[in-house]
């Protein structure tokens, strides 16, 4: 009996370690609560057993499918659980199999390519057609005349470009999970999904814009309309006020005590008007970045339920105001089109700098501390410091520029423009559903 | 008194009327026996601040409610002096010419307010404390709360510290309009409440209204589900909903549910103008009772 007390409690600690390290806030107090639990419930009964490590480990509602997928793979028969990672073994040997094979494949002079992981697994993904198109380009760049390994960042540069270009036609690039586990065959196996559960929410919430297929975007429009709105019901909520970090009202005191025969019994505080929010947004619909922006138009839409003045732009080599895509008492799945219909009008350059001019020159007005200027852009432009000096010229006139950089924050290092415009801009990741509300959220203090 | 098994605790709560799953009374039974606050979410409509009311009931303890809203402090919630007793009992003294007042004389209990937080510190009873909307009240009241729920005691500076003489049944509720913070979350049991299966609401139905027949109740309860399943659907009925629109159908004297009649109560569930009209072109009542 010691024995399997013992080792349950070792599976619990692995288990709550596993929570913990996917983003599930379990310290050692929900262990040890989870363990008391069990104290009061039978542990060999699984439904029981679960609910009560759910109750005591999970602390809100964005852990509850983290934990179902964790539990549901983890407390399963011994047997079972080998064959799963058996299975997420193989799936880690085939993707450094496929690694390894653009590594060896991808060589000039010899040497490596210096490529990164994801542009090695969309060659990988590659028809073998197309690979042996890439593969005879680098052996008839090698034979070039006076060619020698000097030539390497060049040839890495188109190869980059090639793949670029190949992976938006690519149905599907293979990605190694995000190492939560310190165990690769977990790791595969945790990031497989639930069966029965391929269209959830979340799921969808929690998608990059970018890998959303065509029959996904009603229901991700759908959702972000629920979203915004339902911020946009508590951004427009008129609450009462608080007695906190207010100045004394003199007046009003001697007004409401009169009751009390002149003694200064209840104070009374003083407010100030709280001017309303305007939102001013510069979407980058360059190459890729077009989707990302026409969601986050489309959230801010319904925003501007709440926030009354919203003022839209796109960039790219030219600028165009996207305002009037946003007239009132349209459906969201219509202000999506609209903006997605824009598209066609869009450079494939990208240039902050003239967009940024313009809205110094046409939309003066719009510079000041009731401004919250929003950028959607992965930071690549050109007239970088140009750019840069410009939006530290409006970042001193206004409330404030939050970036939402669709570039995961594992990458940022690897562009200097990131670290750049963070001096002049508060930069977040933001590259799905779940990732905008959370901005919003914390930024609107909402 | 507090319930000994999981399955007392259903069947106490089955008797005021709660109905719910194995895994909630199992959540809530922990909470009771690791004498922790409970924190509810979910929709608006599932049932949070009813299960404080029928736990109440179920383990028949007086009820304390607090309501929190954005501005709510600790002289509403915890206690305040009553100035205008403590001004009338100086003037008295004065007018009457008695013994002079001390400070002491008045910061005593006959002076003192108490809010539904020290109410339920000091009951002499254990009972149950429900927080409804926890969200809805601002940062620095809810660190102050979380500081309360901890120890379950509270400091008078007058009158000095009180410690709880039962720890009561804490239910906090929340609808997530804002994050509460993880302090607060990390001493509460969580439980995060869903709208009923059809079979459960078709159960809560013939519970609240029994002598509405099982296949009205069932077709309802499957009505409503397919209506919370639409997600273009704005605001989803919540149960108390769908008990108003069997109520209706009761009062019309119907025993199944019809196009028409549909058309004719659609107003009970769905209360938006734009969930009508979404209703309207994308399912309207023929589809509707197609799926049921």
């Amino acid at each position: 009996m010691e024995e399997l007390k013992d080792r349950l409690e070792d599976h619990l600690v692995r288990f709550t370690d596993m929570l913990r390290k996917q983003g599930v806030k379990a310290g050692t107090s929900e262990l040890q609560e989870a363990l008391l639990a069990l104290r009061y419930i039978d542990p060999l009964c699984k439904t029981s057993f679960k609910s009560a490590l759910k109750a005591t480990l999970v602390k809100k509602p964005s852990e509850l499918e983290v934990f179902e997928k964790t539990f549901n793979r983890y407390f399963v028969p011994a047997t079972e659980k080998e064959k799963q990672l058996e299975k997420g073994w193989e799936k880690e040997a085939n993707y450094r199999e496929k690694k390894k094979m653009a590594e060896e494949e991808l060589k000039f002079k010899e040497q490596q390519l210096n490529l990164k992981e994801e542009e090695k697994m969309v060659y990988a993904s590659l028809a073998s057609r197309d690979r042996e198109k890439i593969k005879s380009f680098i052996r008839d760049s090698e034979q070039g005349k006076k060619v020698d390994a000097s030539f390497k960042p060049l040839i890495e540069s188109l190869v980059k470009s090639t793949l670029r270009y190949r992976k938006e036609r690519v149905s599907h690039v293979e990605r190694r999970p995000e190492p939560v586990t310190g165990d690769p065959g977990w790791d595969w196996m945790l990031s497989s999904p639930e069966p029965g559960n391929n269209s959830s929410a979340s799921r969808l919430l929690n998608s990059d814009f970018k890998d959303i297929a065509e029959k996904d975007i009603p229901r991700v429009v759908e959702l972000s309309r629920k979203i915004s709105m339902k911020l946009a019901k508590i951004l427009s909520r008129r609450y009462k006020l608080t007695y906190k970090k207010k100045k004394l009202d003199m007046r009003k005191i001697l007004r409401e005590n009169i009751s009390y025969g002149g003694y200064l019994v209840k104070l009374k505080y003083g407010h100030k008007k709280k001017k309303k929010l305007r939102l001013l947004v510069l979407g980058d619909v360059s190459g890729s970045m077009d989707r990302y922006s026409s969601f986050v138009m489309t959230f801010i839409y319904g925003l501007s339920w709440a926030v009354k003045e919203v003022e839209c732009f796109v960039f790219a080599e030219g600028t165009s105001r996207m305002t009037s895509c946003f007239k009132k008492g349209l459906s969201f799945e219509e202000v999506m089109n609209r903006v997605m219909q824009k598209r066609v009008e869009w450079g494939k350059g990208t240039n902050l700098a003239q967009a940024l001019e313009r809205i110094c020159l046409d939309y003066p007005g719009w510079l000041n501390s009731r401004t919250l200027v929003i950028v959607v852009s992965d930071t690549r432009t050109t007239h970088l410091e140009d750019s840069l000096q410009k939006l530290q010229f409006i970042k001193s006139r206004v409330k404030d520029v939050l970036w939402l950089n669709p570039l995961p924050a594992s990458q940022w290092e690897e562009f200097s423009s990131v670290e750049k415009f963070q001096h002049s801009a508060l930069m977040y990741p933001c590259s799905c559903l779940a990732d905008l509300e959370e901005v919003f959220r914390y930024n609107m203090k909402i | 008194m507090i319930p000994e098994n999981v399955s007392d605790l259903q069947r106490c709560l089955k008797e005021t009327g709660y109905i719910c799953g194995e895994e909630t009374v199992l959540t809530v039974f922990l909470a009771l026996q690791l004498q922790k606050p409970l924190l509810i979410e979910g929709a608006p409509g599932v049932g949070k601040t009813e299960m404080g009311k029928a736990l109440s009931r179920a383990l028949n303890m007086e009820l304390i409610r607090l309501q929190c809203y954005e501005g709510l402090d600790e002289n509403k919630a915890l206690y305040e002096w009553n100035y205008q007793k403590q001004l009338i009992s100086i003037q008295l003294s004065r007018e009457l010419q008695k013994e002079h007042l001390s400070e002491n004389d008045l910061f005593t209990e006959e002076y003192l307010m108490e809010r539904p937080l020290l109410k339920a510190i000091r009951a002499d009873q254990k009972v149950v404390l429900l927080i409804d909307e926890v969200d809805k009240c601002d940062h620095e009241f809810e660190a102050f709360l979380f500081e309360v729920l901890s120890d379950y005691q509270v400091s008078i500076p007058e009158m000095g510290t009180t410690e709880a003489r039962n720890i009561p049944v804490v239910i906090l509720t929340s609808n997530s309009e804002r994050e509460l913070s993880d302090a607060l979350r990390r001493r509460c049991i969580y439980l995060y409440l869903d709208y009923p299966s059809p079979q459960r609401e078709a159960e809560i139905i013939k519970q609240r209204h029994p002598q509405v027949g099982e296949e009205l109740a069932e077709s309802v309860s499957r009505a409503v589900e397919v209506l919370r399943r639409d997600e273009k659907i704005q605001k989803r009925p919540s149960i108390a909903e769908t008990l108003d629109w069997v109520n209706a159908l009761v009062e019309l004297n119907r025993n199944e549910l019809s196009p028409t009649l549909v058309e004719n109560t659609l107003n009970l569930v769905l209360k938006s103008h734009r969930d009508q009209q979404v209703f309207h072109q994308e399912t309207g009542a023929h589809k509707l009772l197609e799926q049921v």
